[in-house]
């Protein structure tokens, strides 16, 4: 790991739920090569330097969004981000912002979760056809529809991006809204009135001021804010269509 | 919610955290010019309508300095508000599929600043 003789100095926020009333900040010095995530950088302190480091990582290849921290500021998956980056600096590495710290790099995201099972992000149908039916057909335009929203890896960087979020976090968030975008957006899904109620409320896409951050720091290129912009186009209408139809623009 | 001692972070002074949020401060900042460029041109209608004096007064305070300086930041912010407004667009605009490719954006911002642009020129041609 260290071939190249480089060494960082990396500024980790540690935060004792039973010992800290704040967090504090702590350097470690880390050999690092030109290959060297900032996850990998984490790694050796907690295998060489400080067994007490916590923080969450399961692939190391930016497909499975639970090692997301911020580097200098900055959302970044630390599997993604590399040490020779920010060398000969320094880098500070925190847990995402927005989010309770939980201890060190770890942070509570229960909050995300309960707002994902209220989304229902499934495929909901009216009546399930049996299996004997065969699968339900796309077209490529249908897929092309919603294929950039179901790239989310629910990796949290955009609420770490999202200020609106970090002030009020009743706030669905960008998030949330592209995976509810996303089932809303698939030709096979009939659960668009059910998850409406969650759109049009002050706290769905109405408490999006688009900063617009939130679709720069995202890995997956989903653009979290047009899903949620593009929802006040679609909120709009459900309000006025339900003068015209009974049953609003769901039906 | 869980029953974990966690520690939230105060959220004071978040626009200074990153550039970005500074740039979408400033973004809508620059509404309150156009904003006050609106109420200028109100003031000049209700002027206009309580007779030759008062639209004579109305013309002179345009014709100041003040008024002048005024004009160049409310330009200044105005051109500011368009660009970014425009920057901004496609996020809010639903996908305008051609066969089975959207519109890129820089295609819906290209298209704002053209119009924009052709818009002020029509503008500046009947007031010359």
């Amino acid at each position: 790991m260290s071939e190249s003789g480089r060494e960082i100095e990396i500024e980790v926020l540690r935060y004792h739920p039973e010992r800290d009333k704040e967090p504090r900040y702590q350097t470690y010095l880390v050999p690092f090569a030109h290959d060297t995530s900032v996850l990998q950088g984490l790694q050796y302190i907690k295998d060489h330097l400080d067994g007490t480091l916590t923080f969450r990582w399961s692939c190391r290849m930016a497909i499975c969004g639970s090692c997301g921290k911020m580097v200098n500021g900055e959302p970044k998956l630390s599997c993604h981000t590399f040490l020779r980056d920010y060398h000969p600096g320094k880098l500070r590495v925190e847990p995402l912002w927005h989010f309770p710290i939980v201890r060190d790099l770890a942070v509570d995201q229960s909050d995300f979760l309960q707002k994902l099972e209220a989304i229902k992000p499934y495929i909901i149908r009216d009546e399930e056809k049996p299996v004997s039916e065969g699968v339900y057909r796309q077209t490529p335009a249908q897929l092309a529809r919603y294929q950039q929203f179901s790239q989310c890896i629910n990796c949290l960087l955009c609420y770490a991006a999202c200020p609106q979020y970090g002030l009020n976090s009743d706030f669905q968030g960008p998030g949330i809204m592209a995976l509810l975008h996303r089932y809303n957006s698939d030709s096979r899904d009939q659960g668009k009135a059910e998850r409406m109620p969650i759109v049009n409320a002050e706290e769905g896409v109405w408490s999006c001021t688009l900063v617009g951050y939130c679709s720069e720091v995202c890995p997956k290129h989903v653009d979290p804010a047009a899903a949620v912009n593009r929802n006040k186009v679609n909120s709009t209408m459900d309000y006025f269509l339900r003068f015209l139809s009974p049953r609003g623009a769901n039906s | 919610m869980s029953a974990r001692n966690t520690y939230v972070r105060p959220m004071r002074g978040w626009y200074r955290r990153n550039p970005r949020f500074m740039a979408y401060l400033l973004r809508e900042g620059t509404s309150v010019f156009v904003a006050l460029y609106a109420l200028l041109l109100v003031w000049g209608l209700t002027a206009l309508a309580g007779g030759a004096a008062s639209y004579e007064r109305w013309l002179a305070f345009l014709a100041s300095p003040v008024s002048v300086l005024l004009h160049l930041v409310i330009l200044a912010a105005a051109v500011y508000h368009t660009i970014t407004w425009f920057q901004v667009a496609p996020k809010a605009t639903p996908p305008l599929v051609l066969g089975t490719k959207s519109l890129p954006d820089s295609a819906i911002i290209g298209g704002g600043y053209a119009a924009a642009v052709v818009v002020s020129l029509v503008i500046l041609v009947i007031a010359w």
